[in-house]
């Protein structure tokens, strides 16, 4: 009985000395730690606002960037059609140039062969025609034929006006 | 300094004509086209007009004597005085053309050279004349003379204006329009 009396005081004893040295001891480290804890998960929780607050820019300027891309795309699309057709036209271009001074040149060709021909051939031709024009109104006939028919005209002319 | 001679020539004529005006007619303007045509002969005439070396009363009486010979001394003794007194002896040829050609526009008449490729008769003469009067409004007178560079046809010149028709004119055009075209 008193055995037990005695293991009741010794029991009692050592919960008082574990209160007073977890009062002692173990309390202020733990509300230390609660602080910091505390702390850090209001750290932590800023944090992580300012992390989804980036998340969101990140995800603003993302589809703005992924916009302006696609515009980008578009553009140079554009651009690249704006090219062909632009070098579809100087090639068009190019060919009615060639095709004009292939012409050109024919024609400036077919000239020099007609001024050829013309110095070749009108003196000559012009020469002879003079030739036999005159041997022809040498004959004081046909001459004469031909004066009377301008006087006809003349007097025509004459009695018009 | 030819157009300046030429107005000058036709000033002097102009002022010749109204002193002179009653003592003129066409006989005379056909004179004073032969002395013109014996001037233009001889051009060296007007060469010692301008030496200083003879006698302004030298050249005076050289001038005056060309004059006499084709009858118009008395007429154009004033003239040459005139011109000489101004040193400009020179122009008395041109002042002659234009005193003939003042003459004749007052008068309205016109000279024309009919040039033909085959000898015209009178009438045709006439014809023509009667035609160039129509147009020109004017009186004119023609001279004849063969052509036969011409081939076929006339060719009516004056000082004014020139037509043509016969088959040299057409072979020259033919011949033009190939260097046109060409």
């Amino acid at each position: 009985m008193l055995n037990s009396i005695f293991n009741g005081i010794n029991f009692c004893v050592f919960c008082a000395l574990l209160v007073y040295v977890f009062k002692r001891y173990i309390v202020d480290l733990l509300r230390r730690e609660i602080v910091t804890d505390r702390l850090m998960r209001d750290t932590f929780k800023v944090r992580l606002v300012k992390l989804q607050q980036q998340e969101e820019h990140l995800d603003v300027a993302s589809v703005h960037q992924e916009n302006i891309y696609v515009d980008l795309l578009e553009k140079v699309s554009r651009w690249q059609s704006a090219v062909e057709l632009e070098k579809m036209a100087q090639n068009k271009q190019q060919q009615v140039l060639i095709e004009a001074m292939h012409v050109r040149y024919e024609k400036m060709v077919q000239h020099q062969q007609y001024v050829k021909t013309c110095a070749l051939v009108i003196p000559v031709a012009l020469q002879g025609a003079r030739k036999e024009l005159r041997d022809y109104f040498q004959e004081p006939s046909h001459g004469k034929k031909y004066i009377q028919a301008l006087m006809s005209a003349i007097q025509r002319v004459y009695r018009e006006t | 300094m030819k157009l300046n001679q030429e107005i000058l020539a036709k000033k002097y004529a102009q002022a010749f004509l109204k002193v002179t005006d009653n003592r003129f007619s066409l006989a005379v303007v056909d004179v004073l086209d032969q002395i013109v045509d014996f001037f233009d002969k001889h051009r060296e005439t007007f060469f010692y007009t301008k030496l200083s070396c003879i006698q302004d009363s030298l050249k005076q009486a050289m001038f005056f004597q060309i004059c006499e010979r084709f009858g118009q001394g008395d007429l154009l003794q004033p003239l040459i005085r005139l011109l000489a007194q101004h040193n400009r002896l020179f122009i008395f040829a041109d002042v002659l053309e234009q005193v003939a050609i003042l003459y004749k526009d007052i008068q309205g008449v016109v000279d024309v050279r009919i040039m033909s490729s085959h000898v015209i008769s009178e009438e045709e003469q006439k014809i023509i004349e009667k035609f160039l009067e129509r147009i020109t409004q004017k009186k004119v007178r023609s001279v004849v003379v063969v052509d036969h560079a011409l081939i076929a046809g006339i060719r009516v010149q004056s000082d004014t204006f020139l037509l043509e028709h016969s088959v040299a004119q057409q072979l020259r055009n033919i011949q033009s329009s190939f260097i046109v075209s060409g």
